[in-house]
């Protein structure tokens, strides 16, 4: 039964826009289910003042959220457990 | 590769750019304590020596701030020995006596010799690389590095390509903005320096410690540090060491005494000799603690308490330094400034560190501190003098009121010569109202430091209060100040009074020293008033002056003498006498009267119509300004003077127009008088009477109103007679005229005579005036200028021709001529030869060129470039240009080959 995760990323070079950060998420689980490790992104949100991006997956566990954030170049500081 | 600071992305690329421009000249990183200014800033530093650059760097600390030339030091030591050598000689000693690599055996260093040698120094080190200033928490550069580095900074030239990168802690008590403020503001880039956010906080923690926060810890954090990364890791680290999630309550403060507290003694230790030391490199920690510095250190290495960089231990915080002081205690601190004052390199460093040993009041710690003062003092550095001398008084035991009093009275008088007025006039004020006789001293001091920055009335109240004294040698240094300050306001009568009882008082003290000072004040006040033997006394001060040390030359017997002697226009002896202060100050390293000596002596050239001599000085007077910032004014004056003789119009034109500009915006009086009197020249010269009328009249009234010397005032007036008398209003003329008759000097009659004349003449009454100009000229022996005596010789043969007397006035006329072209003064050479043509209906010889274009047309014939001939003769290029073009339209020719050819057809004519 896959499990939900919170992605926490600080935002390099300032402000960003929601758009390129969901589409980097997408790849990034799309990357990790073509090396075959099931990861679907579910979605994105920033808290622009925090500078930090926030994304949420669900995937079997916290690793394979880590494993998809490498594949797809998406740089993170902490994976944690949520439940929605 | 440059390295990635989180949260720093903006201000990494705003300072890649300033690296990267072309003519960028100062950047710096302002923020609070802890804020990661440092971090950025050492990232800049290696960047910059990454591209080739060749960076200085400095990082002050607290304990240095107080030490003279301690920063410089530091930045010049990886230079040395190669950087001295390149210097002349006397800059050289100037610089090894401030570093302390030399004992040149100087009794008093100048502080502007120090700054020009680090100039220089700047200037020799860039050569063909870029060259950076590098340093960091600028808020400790001790006074006397920010001055000199100031100094030199705001006169490098941008082609030098030297730049500084600063780091300024904000908030943290007064920032000595000197450096800071070198440039421009247009040419200073501030980054500052924020607290991060969460989300970069949260990287700049994960980076350092290799593990994420939970959300709720990192938005404590952030809050409990104000988004300083410095301050955040320690937090975090406190955190992933403790069982609960509570943050100390004592903040950072505790967390880093806790840290402390938890190394080994032997690391404790050494810890805190590095954070007391002011030099903390490996090398002299090792000699500190018995060769064991680096296994020591060790465990603060690995805690991050502690990094090494360039063989030298820095504490990675801003608050370690107290957190290690703290934890050691009061008795430990004591033995370890105790062992440092013993080992100490120089005696302020010593006095300083036995200061700090003890917080009580100690006598012998306080003679230490006055070994300190003269020490900083003889280094240049009287800003760290002053800050030495109050701390001497503060230690000083409180049954030794006098002591305390003197010391009080010496950082009151090292503020004055640092030029922190206000903090002298405040400590001089605090001793006058004691109930001590060094009060009246204090008083003396006050009124001096009042009549220079607020004005004579306000001073005039403490002096005389200061006569109240009983020591003879004081009261006359105090009467001597009177007479000063009375010879400025106008009022010679009494100046004359205080000049004598100075005298009187020197001679019942018996001191030498005021004895020599008080005979040169009252020769010089004789002289300007016209009252008495002025040459007794001063004779009387120059044997004084030649056996006795003084302490200063402002005002010392030679220094009079060679004004009295020029203002008599004993022109032989005021050069004689300006050449021996040079010298005096050269030798002295006084920069100040060295230049002020300079100058006297292009006066006295110009004044004795040696041109090419002038003409030389005064452009050593603008080097000589240009690279000390001293003098600038009175140099463009020589120079003006020197343009105007020798019919540079063009440029005498510029450097007027220069000169009253900055004169006003300065608000510099007395030179725009100056530049008024030579533009009247200048437009008599031209024969542009109207001009002259109007611009002699301005330099009179403005003579009036700042009290200038009569004596000084008579040349000037000479000119604006005669402009007035050819402008037709003679009658204006009149009580100018009265002033000269009545004027005291001997020099005068035959001034006075001229004028007459030509008064006399503008009236029609021809026969009187040829009388009286007939008496100038005849008389002209009492008047040692050539060019006034030329003068005369013009005027009547002027009027002569007039007259119809035409035999003589071509007789006088000639005479005119050929005296003023032996000066080589060509306008006026043109006013003669213009008489003579009027006389003889023929053209001018020489195809109308005027004795310039005649020189200026001779050295191109010969083949000399433009750029040649202008320093040939001291002229611009660009008059060059516009003198040969003028000989071209006159001689009708197209270019240089034809002036040949046309030359050598003129040379046989």
């Amino acid at each position: 039964m896959p499990a939900t995760f919170l992605l926490e990323a600080y935002l390099t070079g300032g402000a960003a826009t929601l758009e390129p950060l969901v589409a980097k998420a997408r790849r990034a689980a799309e990357a990790a289910c073509e090396a075959g490790v099931p990861v679907r992104h579910v979605r994105t949100f920033l808290a622009p003042d925090d500078e930090m991006s926030f994304h949420v997956f669900q995937a079997a566990s916290a690793a394979d959220v880590a494993r998809a954030a490498q594949l797809g170049s998406l740089d993170h500081d902490r994976i944690t457990e949520v439940i929605e | 590769m440059p390295q990635e600071i989180a949260g720093r992305d903006a201000e990494l690329e705003l300072a890649r750019a300033w690296l990267a421009q072309p003519g960028a000249r100062a950047l710096v990183f302002a923020g609070e304590a802890g804020i990661g200014k440092t971090t950025l800033w050492r990232q800049c530093v290696d960047e910059a020596k990454a591209a080739g650059a060749r960076v200085l760097v400095t990082a002050p600390s607290d304990v240095e701030s107080g030490l003279p030339y301690a920063a410089m030091a530091d930045l010049f030591r990886p230079l040395l020995p190669e950087m001295l050598d390149s210097l002349p000689a006397r800059q050289r000693r100037a610089l090894a006596a401030a570093l302390v690599l030399e004992d040149d055996g100087s009794t008093l260093l100048d502080e502007r010799a120090v700054a020009f040698a680090a100039l220089t120094a700047l200037r020799e080190t860039a050569g063909e690389q870029q060259l950076v200033i590098a340093i960091d928490d600028v808020q400790w550069l001790d006074p006397s590095s920010a001055l000199a580095l100031s100094y030199a900074l705001r006169r490098v030239a941008a082609e030098d390509e030297v730049r500084a990168l600063l780091a300024r802690r904000t908030t943290d008590g007064a920032v000595p903005r000197s450096v800071v403020d070198a440039f421009p503001p247009e040419q200073i880039e501030t980054l500052h320096v924020g607290p991060l956010s969460l989300g970069a906080l949260h990287r700049a923690i994960r980076n350092a410690l290799g593990a994420p926060l939970a959300r709720p810890a990192l938005v404590r954090i952030h809050e409990a540090s104000g988004g300083r990364p410095l301050h955040a890791l320690e937090l975090a680290r406190a955190l992933s060491r403790a069982s609960q999630q509570a943050l100390p309550a004592g903040g950072v403060d505790e967390l880093l005494r806790n840290r402390v507290a938890a190394l080994p003694d032997p690391t404790r230790h050494a810890l805190l000799v590095a954070a007391s030391s002011t030099d903390s490199s490996l090398a002299t920690l090792d000699a500190l603690l018995d060769g064991s510095a680096e296994r020591a250190l060790a465990p603060a290495l690995e805690a991050g308490l502690v990094r090494v960089v360039d063989r030298t231990a820095r504490l990675t915080h801003p608050l370690l330094a107290d957190a290690v002081v703290a934890d050691a205690g009061p008795e430990e601190v004591a033995s370890v400034h105790r062992t440092l004052a013993a080992t100490a390199r120089t005696v302020e460093e010593r006095a300083l560190h036995l200061a700090r040993a003890t917080g009580e009041p100690d006598a012998s710690i306080a003679a230490s501190l006055d070994e300190a003062v003269a020490s900083a003092r003889a280094r240049g550095a009287p800003s760290t003098a002053a800050d030495l001398a109050e701390l001497a008084a503060a230690v000083t035991p409180a049954d030794d009121e006098g002591a305390r009093l003197r010391r009080v009275l010496d950082a009151a008088d090292a503020a004055f010569v640092a030029g922190d007025v206000d903090r002298a006039r405040t400590l001089f004020a605090s001793i006058a109202a004691e109930r001590h006789p060094l009060r009246y001293r204090a008083l003396w001091r006050l009124g001096v430091v009042l009549d220079e920055t607020v004005g004579a009335d306000a001073a005039m109240g403490p002096l005389l209060e200061a006569l109240g004294t009983g020591d003879q040698a004081l009261a006359s240094a105090v009467h001597r100040s009177i007479a000063q300050l009375l010879l400025f306001t106008g009022d010679l009568l009494s100046a004359l009074e205080h000049a004598a009882a100075a005298v009187s008082a020197a001679d019942r003290s018996g001191a030498a020293v005021e004895l020599a000072y008080s005979l040169g004040v009252l020769a010089f006040v004789r002289h300007l008033s016209g009252q008495g033997d002025w040459r007794s006394p001063l004779e009387l001060a120059l044997v004084h002056e030649r056996s006795t040390p003084l302490p200063s030359l402002d005002l010392c017997p030679s220094a009079v003498a060679a004004d009295i002697y020029r203002l008599s226009l004993e022109l032989d002896r005021a050069r004689a006498a300006y050449s021996h202060l040079r010298d005096l100050a050269a030798g002295q390293q006084d920069v100040g009267v060295e230049a002020w000596a300079g100058y006297g002596l292009a006066q006295v050239a110009l004044l004795s119509g040696r041109l090419a001599d002038a003409g030389r000085l005064a452009h050593e007077r603008l080097d000589l300004s240009e690279q000390t910032g001293m003098m600038r004014l009175p140099a463009l004056r020589c120079l003006a003077h020197h343009a105007v003789l020798t019919g540079d119009v063009d440029g005498a034109r510029q450097l007027l127009a220069d000169l009253v500009t900055e004169s006003e915006e300065l608000g510099e009086l007395l030179n725009l008088r100056g530049a008024l009197v030579i533009e009247g020249q200048l437009a008599l010269s031209l024969g542009d009477t109207t001009s002259a009328v109007h611009t002699l009249r301005r330099a009179r009234l403005l003579a009036e109103q700042q009290h200038v010397g009569h004596d000084s005032r008579l040349l000037p007036l000479a000119d604006e007679v005669e402009a007035l008398a050819l402008a037709g209003k003679a009658g204006d003329a009149v009580p100018l005229v009265s002033l000269l008759e009545n004027a005291q000097p001997p020099w005068a009659a035959p001034l006075a005579a001229r004028a007459a004349g030509l008064v006399a003449a503008a009236r029609g009454d021809l026969a009187a005036a040829v009388s009286r100009l007939r008496a100038a000229t005849q008389s002209e022996s009492a008047l040692p200028l050539p060019l006034e005596q030329a003068r005369s010789w013009l005027a009547l043969g002027r009027t002569l021709r007039r007259a119809k007397r035409r035999g003589e006035a071509r007789e006088a006329l000639n005479e005119a001529l050929r005296r003023f072209e032996a000066l080589g003064v060509p306008l006026w050479a043109a006013q003669a030869e213009q008489e003579l043509g009027r006389i003889s209906g023929r053209a001018p010889a020489h195809s109308g060129l005027t004795p310039t274009e005649r020189q200026v047309a001779g050295l191109v014939a010969a083949g000399r470039s433009n750029k040649e001939t202008a320093a040939a003769l001291f002229l611009t290029v660009k008059t060059v240009e516009v003198t040969l073009t003028r000989v071209y339209r006159k001689l009708g020719v197209r270019g240089r080959g034809e002036l040949a050819a046309r030359h050598d057809g003129l040379l046989k004519q």
